[in-house]
């Protein structure tokens, strides 16, 4: 379980992530970074920037 | 003989240039970069050679790439102007060539180019990958000063500002010179007066004569080849025991340069043009 | 064998590649270029390959040039990342490779790009010689729209967009092609089908099977070899005068390629990679 930093809420996640990942905090819709694994550790993800892309 | 002058704006160093071209008897044809379109499948434009004075960097690097798809001879050429244009570009090209520079570390965040900072130990010297001299150049003494000039490229500044060149300081007031390179040979050389630490003719410093002695003629040249041969500006600081050069650059300030020194440099520059197209004229 | 990946986030891409890496025994070194700093006087790399997969453009472009200047081997290496990030030089690439590719030009000021626009005839496509994912992207269809998106462009934009790209509009089926070449092969290609006329997947849309076989695979690897080989993916439009190339990724995403297609994506680059690092 981990924290969002954004709305404070739990998160649980019912599958695999690793360090870098992005997923979006269930409560808030906030996209977040996974920073630490073990335990679950969250940081708001980066924003888009103007080069940014494929 | 047909040379186009792709240009932004007719000043000083471009009317002298036109002279010493009409002088030649060469035939110039000026072409205006805010009225040019180029269409990207054809050819459609017969010149010799070209000689680049633009004033806005990206415009001539792609005003260059065109003519070089061409096949029409440019001076200087493509990727010798989008080497001096770009410090990174520059700083290992010349570090490839063994030319002496100033340490440099480049990071992409604010908190990794502050550690970087911190680990180089301060003054530090942070400049723009690309952009005119001295333009947004900041000497930087104390991490506090580092984080708030972070703070402004990360929040005002467009993605290219997030690419941090930080470059050790070397501090040697008055030692600022400027060589003027055509080809093989420095033709010029000034000392740049001024109490500004950044010691640019931009920052209103005073131009001087200076002697071209072997070790500078040497040092000038050896940092132009770096970069690919062709016309620099080449700004270098002598410390006590050493030459650095700082930055290179487009061959711009000729006129004061020329005055300050008694040399000639468009007429220099012009004769180097002249060369620069194949014997036996166009499509040989 | 060392092998790194060059990275900011951890995309789904990047997880595939993490595990086709996992299946072969290869453990990727991640670089994370939030925390990357590099000096040019001692570089402490010492990988066999690196595979690059940041999210932004300038930090790609700058960290190949110094990794390359260092003798480090990249996938994809400096050059084909200078040529494909800009549509400009992809245009060049293409067409003196004799690479079919929509017609495009290039002005510099706002009042040039328009009386250009007005012989070119509307719809004309405006794009930034540098960016991606279809962001600022504009189907330019009479004079007050090209007038509306050169002012922005002067007023808001950095000089970046002091150069302006215009491509002739091509009137393609509702879908457009896009292929993944790895090492000079057209390993598979997928039709991306949208309403909008950006049929770019990062903006929705669905794909299907492309057929490799004849056109779309020559055409692919010959556009890919134009811009200096590597992993690339080829953006291909289906016009009434044949098929035109239109833009080739250098860092590409291949999330929804996979299934339609049946081929292993991140496996084939992993497999490159490898090839990479024992050359």
């Amino acid at each position: 379980m981990g924290i969002c930093p954004e709305c404070g809420a739990e998160i649980h996640l019912d599958y695999d992530v690793v360090v870098g990942e992005i997923i979006t905090c269930p409560e808030c819709g906030a996209e977040l970074e996974v920073t630490s694994v073990d335990p679950l550790e969250f940081a708001l993800a980066p924003e888009e920037e103007e080069d940014w892309g494929e | 003989m047909e040379l186009g002058i792709v240009l932004s704006r007719i000043r000083k160093d471009e009317k002298r240039l036109i002279s010493e071209a009409e002088r030649r008897g060469i035939d110039v044809k000026t072409i205006d970069n805010t009225r040019l379109v180029f269409e990207l499948d054809r050819r459609h434009m017969d010149l010799d050679v070209v000689l680049e004075r633009c004033i806005d960097h990206h415009r001539a690097v792609y005003a260059l790439t065109v003519f070089d798809h061409w096949g029409i001879p440019t001076v200087n050429r493509q990727s010798v102007v989008e080497t001096y244009g770009n410090r990174l570009l520059t700083s290992l090209a010349l570090r490839e060539n063994g030319v002496p520079v100033p340490e440099v570390r480049v990071a992409y965040t604010p908190q990794s180019a502050l550690e970087a900072m911190e680990d180089m130990g301060y003054p530090v010297v942070l400049r723009p990958v690309e952009g005119p001299e001295g333009q947004l150049v900041s000497r930087i003494g104390d991490k506090y000063t580092a984080a708030t000039v972070l703070e402004h490229k990360r929040i005002l500044g467009a993605y290219h500002h997030s690419i941090f060149f930080m470059q050790k300081h070397i501090d040697m007031p008055g030692h600022d010179i400027r060589a003027y390179v055509v080809g093989d040979e420095t033709v010029a050389a000034v000392s740049v007066l001024t109490h500004h630490w950044i010691g640019t003719i931009t920052a209103g410093g005073l131009m001087k004569q200076e002697p071209v002695t072997e070790e500078l003629n040497d040092l000038a040249v050896a940092a132009v080849r770096a970069i690919g041969g062709g016309i620099a500006v080449v700004d270098m600081v002598r410390t006590k025991d050493a030459w650095f050069v700082q930055e290179m650059g487009p061959p711009s300030g000729l006129s004061d340069a020329s005055d300050a020194t008694g040399v000639n440099i468009p007429g220099k520059i012009m004769d180097y043009v002249a060369d620069a197209v194949p014997r036996g004229g166009r499509d040989s | 064998m060392k092998i790194g990946m060059l990275l900011s986030i951890v995309s789904t891409e990047q997880k595939m590649l993490f595990e086709a890496a996992a299946k072969r025994g290869i453990v990727f070194d991640r670089l994370d270029d939030r925390r990357i700093v590099f000096d040019l006087e001692n570089h402490r790399y010492d990988h066999d390959v690196i595979l690059e997969r940041c999210i932004n453009h300038s930090r790609a472009l700058n960290s190949l040039k110094i990794l390359n200047a260092a003798g480090i081997r990249t996938v994809n290496n400096y050059e084909v990342a200078r040529v494909c990030g800009n549509k400009f030089l992809t245009t060049m690439a293409l067409v003196d490779h004799g690479v079919p590719t929509p017609k495009a030009r290039v002005a510099f000021t706002a009042e040039s790009a328009l009386e250009e626009m007005e012989s070119m005839g509307y719809p004309v496509v405006v794009k930034p010689p540098i960016g991606s994912w279809g962001r600022l992207i504009a189907r330019v269809n009479d004079r007050h729209a090209a007038e509306a998106v050169l002012e922005h462009k002067e007023t808001l934009g950095s000089y970046q967009h002091s150069v302006i790209y215009m491509q002739e509009y091509v009137d393609k089926p509702g879908r457009d092609i896009r292929s993944f070449v790895v090492d000079g092969e057209t390993i598979c290609a997928v039709y991306r089908y949208s309403d909008h006329w950006k049929t770019n997947t990062a903006l929705g849309g669905t794909t299907a099977d492309c057929p490799v076989e004849g056109e779309v695979g020559t055409l692919s690897s010959r556009a890919a070899e134009a811009v200096g080989g590597g992993v690339v993916a080829v953006d291909l439009l289906e016009s009434p005068d044949g098929i035109l190339v239109n833009e080739v990724n250098y860092t590409m995403e291949f999330r929804n390629s996979i299934q339609p297609t049946g081929v292993d994506i991140p496996g084939r680059i992993i497999d490159y990679l490898v090839k990479v690092a024992r050359s």
